[in-house]
């Protein structure tokens, strides 16, 4: 793939770098990542100081952040202002009832957001005509600034396509503006699940035309299972594409056109699996730690939890256990030749 | 005056040079051909003979037809989008609420939306001058409503220049979490609704006893026993929680809030104007002396209230606009905007927005922008600001009233207790078997309007008081009907 010149191209590099390259480059953004984590109250371990050099091999020595971490970061990464970088933006999640996660984001952060939502251009094919409909989660994350951040992309890239932004959580709305996708069909929809099947129950009350008859494909986040895409698929009757993401990790994954899994982008964070087995050991005793391998160096087919490190300026998640069940599916071997490993979601 | 990002040069530009700027723009939009281009205007100007030659000057505007916001409602049920909009450039989209029952959807281009981007930093640097970076709490409704489109170009637009702005952004369900990180943040800037910004304080207000007690109890922290002997005396205030310094209002008039807002949060209030059509964001400046209607970006015209009486009159009668530019201050009249959209441009748009010209004059901040205030709506929409519905709406209720008697009419007279909207229903019926039945009937009518039963239970207005019988305020239409909405002095 040879660079076009502009800065969309120039950046789509990185998607095709040869797999020690994009890990020497992990190296390099991981002891950034360590060296600012030191100074933070959350990372306070002796393993953990400001000035080291951080190897690869240097994360795996760090404890797991679990989900009850979270809860607490939000409260903790905002106390001591003078602890905390230069904030642009607060994003949140709720976590649990009552429980909200609320990250803080950095200039560099939303600088990196926004070429992942280039990159998704550009693996997802986007097409100039294409009309992107954009459905957003609730509360404020990620998938709220993404169809603005993919409008600037694909200005960058100079994709005349359209984008559509909304959300469900109103109904008293939805009813009134729901039409507008029959007169403007869209060819992509990028959704959670639930929201793409009641968006297709509303499009049934007012029509009895095939569903928006454009459509090319669908790119699902959010999944709490398999079965969903599938329903998915079988109602609007075009591709699913799956997608990973995480409030607060600024690392999102992609299927691409060729759906042999969700690549990981290594330039964004770094991967690692906890395979059953391990699981199963930590069921039984809660004492014990299990022990994880970097997802790349696993064999395919094997299946466990993901755990990710995060590269975020302002508050990086350094081993959160996702809870997400997945199969390693391969790394560099994909015929769309991005050398980023994959997994499939279970 | 130090300012981030204040474009003197154009703000404060003589209306001479400002006439000018909008003559160029004209020209340089291509207006006429691009609205030929459009199934919007094409058949309605080619019956009418509209000529096909640029605008010289922007005195031929007033040849032109006017639009208004139902053309568009009707040209998107009779063709694509395709033929409506320049399909090619349209980036994005947003749409109204649909307060008539159906939404109207507008597309934006890459230049469009740079354009919005000047007009967000000229509304945000009316506070930015200010030394410091601010923190700002943003309540937003989400996509695809414009308040969702401007608070996340007003985040990219910061982030592109490198500006320091703190920004926790929510939607308007999660406003009570939202408050804790807020207060810690030392949030000094608060971008809302006015009716959901007065919502919040009387949320914070109710319930910051409760808290200081809990913690009291859970820490023993004497400053906790302090604040509860504080409010054991003093009233409990929003700005004892939130340090607020400035609120940048929009979505609903500010007027009836403005003195709540500044009692509760001890902000100063900016207000501004801008519409999903064209959402330029217009501001009122430092000396709250009327929004300035920002004239390089657009050509707005205005009719005035004569005009709109005769039109009612006169079968056919088509009114005459006045540039905004040369209307008299004090004037009343529906907003006319046309602007240089690329999209979708708007020529002649009658807002159906009544508005009064506060001064043509150069504003006491130096800025040169023509200012008005926002009075009321013209059509038939029954607005309680954020909450608002169609007359129709009421009247398909009342339509289906029919177990306990038979409605032969009805009026809605809106009026405030404190900020807080208070609808009266006054319904003449006849045949009425029990006026108890009746009441409940005709409430579970009204709730069927989802958008007033969501801002009941949201606490942003008050349950509509419904009375039988009780004989229609007096108000007339021009053309000699009883007025539908009527207004109370308090309104």
């Amino acid at each position: 793939m040879t660079p076009a010149g502009n800065e969309y191209e120039l950046k789509r590099v990185r998607e095709f770098l040869p797999l020690d390259q994009l890990l020497a480059l992990a190296e390099k953004n991981l002891d950034e990542t360590l060296s600012w984590a030191a100074s933070l109250p959350l990372y306070k371990t002796p393993k953990l100081k400001r000035g080291n050099h951080y190897a690869l091999e240097s994360l795996r020595q760090l404890p797991f952040l679990s989900r009850q971490d979270l809860i607490e970061i939000g409260t903790r990464s905002v106390s001591g202002k003078s602890r905390v970088r230069r904030v642009q933006l607060w994003g949140s999640r709720q976590i649990q009832q009552g429980a909200q996660f609320w990250y803080p984001r950095g200039l560099k952060d939303i600088t990196r957001f926004n070429e992942l939502a280039g990159r998704l251009a550009s693996v997802s094919e986007i097409k100039p005509r294409d009309v992107i409909l954009v459905l957003s989660q609730a509360g404020h994350g990620a998938t709220n600034a993404l169809p603005y951040a993919l409008a600037d992309a694909l200005k960058i890239a100079s994709i005349p396509a359209q984008i559509i932004p909304a959300n469900m959580t109103i109904d008293v709305h939805v009813k009134k503006w729901a039409d507008f996708l029959i007169a403007n069909p869209p060819s992509v929809i990028i959704a959670e699940p639930k929201d793409a099947l009641g968006l297709a129950g509303i499009l049934r009350g007012i029509t009895q035309q095939p569903l928006m008859p454009e459509l090319r494909f669908i790119l699902l986040y959010g999944m709490r299972s398999a079965g969903e895409s599938g329903q998915v698929e079988q109602i609007y009757r075009v591709p699913v594409r799956r997608s990973v993401g995480f409030d607060g990790l600024d690392v999102f994954g992609l299927e691409c056109t060729h759906r042999q899994g969700v690549h990981l982008w290594l330039d964004t964070g770094l991967y690692e699996l906890i395979a059953d087995e391990e699981l199963l050991k930590e069921s039984s005793d809660l004492k014990d730690v299990p022990k994880s391998s970097w997802l790349w160096e696993t064999e395919r087919g094997v299946t466990g939890e993901l755990v990710v490190t995060s590269f975020s300026e302002l508050l990086p998640l350094i081993r959160f256990r996702t809870g997400l069940k997945v199969e390693f599916a391969g790394v560099g071997d994909c015929p769309c030749g991005r050398s980023h490993p994959r997994i499939k979601l279970l | 005056m130090a300012r981030v990002y204040f474009n003197q040069a154009i703000e404060c530009l003589p209306m001479a040079g400002i006439i000018e700027l909008q003559k160029q723009n004209l020209l340089k939009s291509d207006l006429i051909h691009r609205a030929l281009a459009s199934a919007l205007y094409a058949d309605a100007w080619r019956r009418q003979g509209v000529s096909d030659a640029p605008i010289e000057d922007r005195a031929q505007l007033t040849t032109l037809p006017y639009l208004e916001g139902e053309h568009i409602r009707q040209a998107f049920a009779r063709h694509t989008p395709a033929e409506l909009v320049n399909f090619e450039k349209t980036r994005i989209w947003s749409c109204t609420s649909g307060s008539t029952g159906k939404s109207k959807w507008i597309p934006y281009s890459d230049a469009d939306l740079e354009l919005f981007s000047q007009a967000i930093m000229r509304a945000l640097c009316q506070q930015a001058g200010q030394p410091r970076a601010h923190r700002v709490l943003s309540l937003t409704s989400p996509a695809p409503f414009i308040s969702d489109l401007l608070s996340n170009l007003a985040m990219m637009t910061h982030t592109g220049l490198g500006l320091e702005r703190e920004v926790i952004s929510v939607g308007l369900s999660d406003v009570e979490p939202a408050v804790e990180l807020a207060r810690r943040r030392g949030v000094d800037v608060l971008i809302a609704f006015p009716s959901v910004a007065m919502k919040m304080a009387e949320e914070i207000e109710l319930h910051i006893k409760d808290v200081i007690e809990r913690r009291w109890h859970e820490t023993r922290n004497p400053k906790w026993l302090a604040a509860r002997l504080y409010f054991k005396i003093n009233k409990p205030r929003a700005q004892n929680v939130l340090a607020l310094r400035y609120g940048l209002f929009s979505g609903e008039s500010i007027q009836p809030y403005r003195e709540f807002l500044k009692r509760s949060f001890g902000l100063e209030p900016y207000e501004t104007y801008t519409l999903t059509e064209f959402p330029c964001l217009n501001v009122d400046c430092e000396r709250h002396d009327g929004i300035h209607i920002w004239s390089d970006l657009c050509v707005p015209e205005l009719i005035p209230d004569s005009e709109l009486e005769k039109e009612a009159d006169i079968p056919g009668y088509i009114p005459k606009a006045a540039f905004l530019d040369q209307a008299h201050a004090g004037t009343r009249g529906e907003y006319v905007v046309t602007t240089f959209s690329q999209a979708l441009p708007l020529v002649r748009y009658r807002t159906a927005d009544m508005v009064q010209v506060v001064s043509n004059g150069i504003c006491g901040c130096g800025r040169t922008h023509p200012r008005i205030r926002v009075l009321y709506r013209l059509d038939d929409i029954v607005n309680m600001g954020l909450i608002r519905f169609s007359t129709q709406e009421v009247e398909n209720a009342m339509a289906g009233i029919t177990r306990h008697a038979k409605v032969r009419g009805w009026q809605i007279e809106l009026k405030r207790e404190g900020y807080k909207p208070s609808p009266r229903l006054i319904v003449e019926c006849s045949g009425v078997t029990d006026p108890d039945g009746l009441i409940t009937e005709i409430r579970d009518g009204l709730y069927r309007i989802d958008i007033l039963k969501l801002g009941i239970d949201a606490g942003l207005i008050l349950p509509p008081d419904i009375v039988i019988n009780a004989g229609r305020k007096p108000g007339m239409t021009a053309s000699g009907k009883t007025k539908r909405i009527v207004y109370d002095a308090s309104w």
